[in-house]
């Protein structure tokens, strides 16, 4: 789900950005901010950094020795994304293996649903192959399915997350868009 | 505030948190004791470092930190349960592998504790009110790419994306005050934001899809019908 969260950090501002004017100052923090948060992609504790959303305080600049940098502690709002186990989700299907479907879930590319977790649903094969269930769903490339979240993995090396998703519940299961 | 070393620095006087990766104080410039779940070498601060001044977590994560070894120092208690048990299974070598470990054979089993997991700065937000706050920020993309030194993150499309395709009210404000007083009755802030965000039709789906609930089921299962009866009425304009 995403998740509103308010955090510290610091910014470091190189000496050559330190023209004096304050307004330049606040333009090179803020920028030095989104470029960290840019960069930063997802962490395992907050999710997958979405978006800067308000910038709270701008603290005191504390100069840091031999280099002549100056670290200025900030806080401020973002807006993050993250998985939890036993949250109930709605994920897009993009690919479609024997054993199972790989789901997208927002930022998460690989949420895999495998066919253990889809009580009641065949493979089928064929030129686009799908899972099709004794009622008739049928779970096919681009259909939008709800899943629970079984367990979710941070991958260190690639700053993502792998999530692993079960259809065993009730209310599980593809969806059809609703009549607008 | 003070520095927030978990073995504070004898001569580190000045008034400054370390860097969240505890990795080397910018003040004293002495490497702090590391008890931080992650060690990030990049700097910039992360929410690791302590927000709120709660020196007393210095003693208790010192032990801790021996007896686990991986800590994420936040403000809140239920966060180090949390992270163990994360850390603990991340022994286990655990859900993506086929999802056959411990007490995994019905997912719905396992309490859903999204809410414990979240320290204090963290607040969930439903998928309606994160598209709104998303496309506000689209809707200065155009003047934002401009400045080729703004950088936005690679997720925001997709997050965009999923926000607007998965959010199924036009008026997150009304969902809200439909939703919020349910807190009163017992339900946590982020099961809040589940159910607005599947859009169940009766309460039964509520129950079926929040496990958690299911102990308190005699209790509250009217104002949930009726704030059902209530968010149906939104998906027709009368």
């Amino acid at each position: 789900m995403f998740l509103k969260v308010q955090l510290p950090w610091n910014v470091i501002i190189a000496a050559e950005n330190l023209k004096p004017g304050s307004l330049m100052l606040q333009r090179a923090i803020l920028i030095r901010l989104l470029s960290d948060f840019a960069v930063k992609k997802a962490t395992k504790d907050m999710g997958y950094f979405l978006a800067v959303t308000t910038l709270d305080k701008i603290g005191e600049g504390k100069v840091r020795q031999h280099t002549g940098d100056v670290l200025f502690p900030v806080i401020f709002n973002a807006v993050t994304f993250k998985v939890f186990k036993g949250e109930v989700l709605e994920g897009v299907v993009h690919k479609v293996l024997k054993h199972g479907v790989f789901l997208r879930i927002g930022p998460i590319e690989n949420a895999y649903l495998s066919s253990s977790k889809m009580p009641g649903y065949v493979y089928v094969l064929g030129e686009n192959p799908y899972f099709m269930s004794q009622k008739n769903h049928k779970i096919a490339k681009d259909v939008v399915v709800r899943v629970v979240v079984i367990g979710t993995k941070w991958m260190e090396a690639e700053r993502e997350f792998q999530a692993l998703v079960g259809l065993e519940g009730d209310y599980l299961g593809p969806i059809s868009s609703p009549d607008m | 505030m003070r520095c927030h070393c978990i073995s504070p620095h004898s001569n580190c006087r000045s008034v400054f948190t370390c860097s969240a990766c505890t990795s080397l104080c910018v003040v004293c410039f002495k490497f702090c004791r590391p008890n931080q779940l992650f060690q990030m070498s990049d700097k910039g601060g992360k929410a690791g470092s302590l927000l709120s001044s709660k020196g007393s977590l210095k003693g208790k994560d010192d032990s801790a930190a021996k007896a686990k070894a991986r800590k994420v120092q936040f403000s809140t208690e239920g966060l180090e349960s949390i992270m163990s048990n994360g850390a603990k299974s991340g022994g286990k070598d655990k859900v993506a592998n086929g999802g056959k470990s411990s007490a995994a054979k019905d997912p719905h089993q396992n309490e859903h504790r999204v809410d414990q997991e979240l320290p204090e700065n963290f607040k969930c937000l439903m998928d309606c009110e994160a598209a709104v706050m998303l496309q506000g920020i689209q809707d200065h993309m155009v003047m934002l790419s401009r400045d080729p030194a703004i950088k936005i993150p690679a997720s925001f499309d997709k997050g965009l994306h999923y926000a607007k395709s998965s959010s199924k009210h036009s008026n997150p404000e009304s969902v809200r005050n439909i939703l919020e007083p349910l807190k009163n009755h017992g339900l946590t802030e982020s099961e809040i934001c589940v159910i607005a965000n599947v859009y169940p039709e009766t309460a039964d789906v509520v129950f079926a899809l929040l496990p958690s609930l299911k102990g308190k089921r005699g209790i509250n299962s009217q104002p949930i019908e009726d704030s059902m009866n209530e968010l149906a009425k939104l998906k027709q304009p009368m």
